[in-house]
């Protein structure tokens, strides 16, 4: 398997999130700067990650004159229920339940208004109000039906797959603090990896968020590289796909250290990385 | 009679429609020194063919090789006059793309009628010297390893210095010289360059559109400037 197609209008990729809304997702965020009662929600970093990998998702493919649709993007949120988070509008037709990312650019819930830090190039450094797009809220309710979520992100890729045959296989990243309550998710892991297009099969990525205060591990490539203080990291250590060659090559390029058993999870920590990875064109290396 | 012949020929993307295509070329040729440059606009940035542009119309008409800072903060300047009719009522996804800047790859050429050339580059144009249908010189790469995703680039942010490569040599009456972005440049170094001596620009097109077709020539905007000095 190549992972090789290039990603163009023509033949875009996929990219499908699972979002945990279980009630366990109220609970503190154990890699923030502030602790205890300060430190954010899990449900909180989860919708601040989304909105931002949107986000970076929607400026990798916006040119002057609109956003080309490199990506068709899904989000299926798992809690109270199993359900597509996003619609696609009435003009666009298809059966799969992923939408292209210009409507997606075209419709954020609002706009909100945040303070960066912005580099001036010479050195200095200054803050500046930014607005950014907005989603995604916070929900945490009832239990984490995992299983029931990569179910039917295996539908909905299956789908895909038949439409675009000959894509970049589509992407699925699973935002998570790691605990399914209905089976065995590894199995459906399996599962859904299995499906595949021309050029590869289907990439499950996790992002663990968790409440342990262990130190953030990014891109690990054996289980000893685990924090040992949460019993679920394991399990979805082994549901994530290896990085295929052409990620790696990106994620060496940016400073990280890889090999063939590198795999796609993320604890605790930004995973904005692993949507840089794929490659759409020449990219300024300071871009991020 | 001008100094040169200069020919440009440019193909976009394929997919692509011609105002997409981000690679950019020029050439000042009436009188020496004679001038040309070649551009390619990052397609991870907004308004990058705007400052592929700016970069080799200045560079030429200003007859500077390698840019200096204050070269380009007038360069940039003239980016953001260009583009700022454009970024009035967009939607949120293009004031942020013109907030990261624009970005291009750049290789300029000076060839002065004493027989002496010098040329800059930054990123991963290449520079063909052709004697007789022989290849003199190829700068600054040569491996195809090399051509990858993420080059050196000219940028529009302020005090950005970029990664400027020079060098110079001695041409003859009868050398040619070839201008090429990327894709260009590794697909000449695969075939020969002395292949690109039997084009013009429909034929250019068609030995394009068969390249991509073979797998020779990646997808990409591919461009080449032919200069060939007078004696």
């Amino acid at each position: 398997m190549a992972y090789s197609a290039e990603i163009s209008r023509e033949q875009p990729t996929a990219f499908i999130f699972l979002l945990d809304q279980s009630a366990s997702m109220q609970d503190r965020f154990g890699g923030a700067e502030q602790k205890g009662d300060a430190a954010p929600s899990k449900s909180r970093v989860l919708s601040d990650t989304v909105n931002r990998l949107l986000q970076n998702l929607v400026l990798r493919c916006a040119k002057e004159d609109g956003v080309r649709d490199y990506f068709h993007i899904g989000v299926i949120g798992y809690g109270k229920r199993v359900q597509p988070l996003i619609q696609p509008a009435e003009s666009v037709e298809n059966s799969t339940g992923l939408i292209p990312i210009s409507h997606l650019a075209e419709r954020p819930k609002r706009m909100e208004e945040r303070l960066r830090t912005i580099d001036t190039g010479d050195g200095r450094t200054e803050e500046r109000r930014v607005k950014v797009p907005v989603w995604f809220d916070p929900h945490a309710k009832n239990g984490t039906p995992m299983c029931q979520a990569l179910d039917l992100a295996a539908q909905s890729v299956r789908t895909w797959i038949d439409q675009h045959p000959r894509s970049f296989p589509p992407v699925v990243l699973n935002v998570t603090d790691g605990e399914a309550t209905d089976g065995e998710p590894l199995r459906y892991a399996q599962q859904l990896r299995s499906f595949a297009t021309d050029d590869g099969e289907v990439l499950l990525f996790n992002v663990h968020l968790s409440s342990s205060e262990a130190p953030a591990v990014e891109l690990p490539s054996s289980p000893g590289e685990l924090p040992r203080t949460d019993e679920y990291a394991e399990t979805l250590y082994q549901m994530s796909s290896t990085l295929p060659f052409s990620m790696r090559a990106a994620a060496e390029q940016e400073g990280y250290t890889v090999n063939l058993d590198t795999r796609g999870f993320i604890f605790n920590a930004d995973p904005v990385a692993l949507v840089r990875f794929l490659e759409i064109g020449t990219r300024p290396s300071n871009l991020r | 009679m001008s100094a040169a012949d200069v020919e440009v020929w440019s193909v976009p993307k394929s997919g692509h429609a011609e105002h997409e295509n981000e690679d950019a070329g020029a050439a000042a040729s009436a009188d020496w020194p004679v001038h040309a440059a070649v551009a390619d606009g990052a397609t991870e940035a907004a308004f990058s063919r705007a400052w592929a542009r700016e970069l080799v119309q200045h560079a030429v008409s200003a007859g500077v090789v390698a840019p200096s800072e204050s070269d380009l903060q007038v360069w940039r300047a003239a980016w953001r006059d260009r583009i700022a009719p454009r970024l009035e009522m967009r939607p949120w996804y293009v004031a942020a793309k013109a907030e990261e800047g624009a970005y291009a790859t750049y290789l300029h050429m000076q060839c002065r009628a004493s027989g002496e050339w010098k040329a800059a580059c930054v990123g991963d144009c290449v520079l063909f010297q052709l004697r007789g249908d022989a290849l003199h010189l190829a700068w600054p790469e040569t491996d195809l390893d090399a051509f990858d995703h993420r080059p050196a680039l000219i940028s529009t942010t302020p005090n950005s210095v970029p990664d400027v490569r020079t060098e110079h040599g001695t041409w003859r009456p009868g050398d040619r010289f070839l201008l090429a972005t990327d894709a260009a440049a590794a697909w000449l170094l695969r075939v020969g360059p002395a292949e690109a001596l039997l084009w013009g620009a429909r034929s250019f097109e068609d030995a394009v559109a068969s390249a991509r077709a073979a797998g020779r020539l990646r997808n990409d905007d591919t461009t080449i400037l032919l200069l060939t000095p007078h004696q």
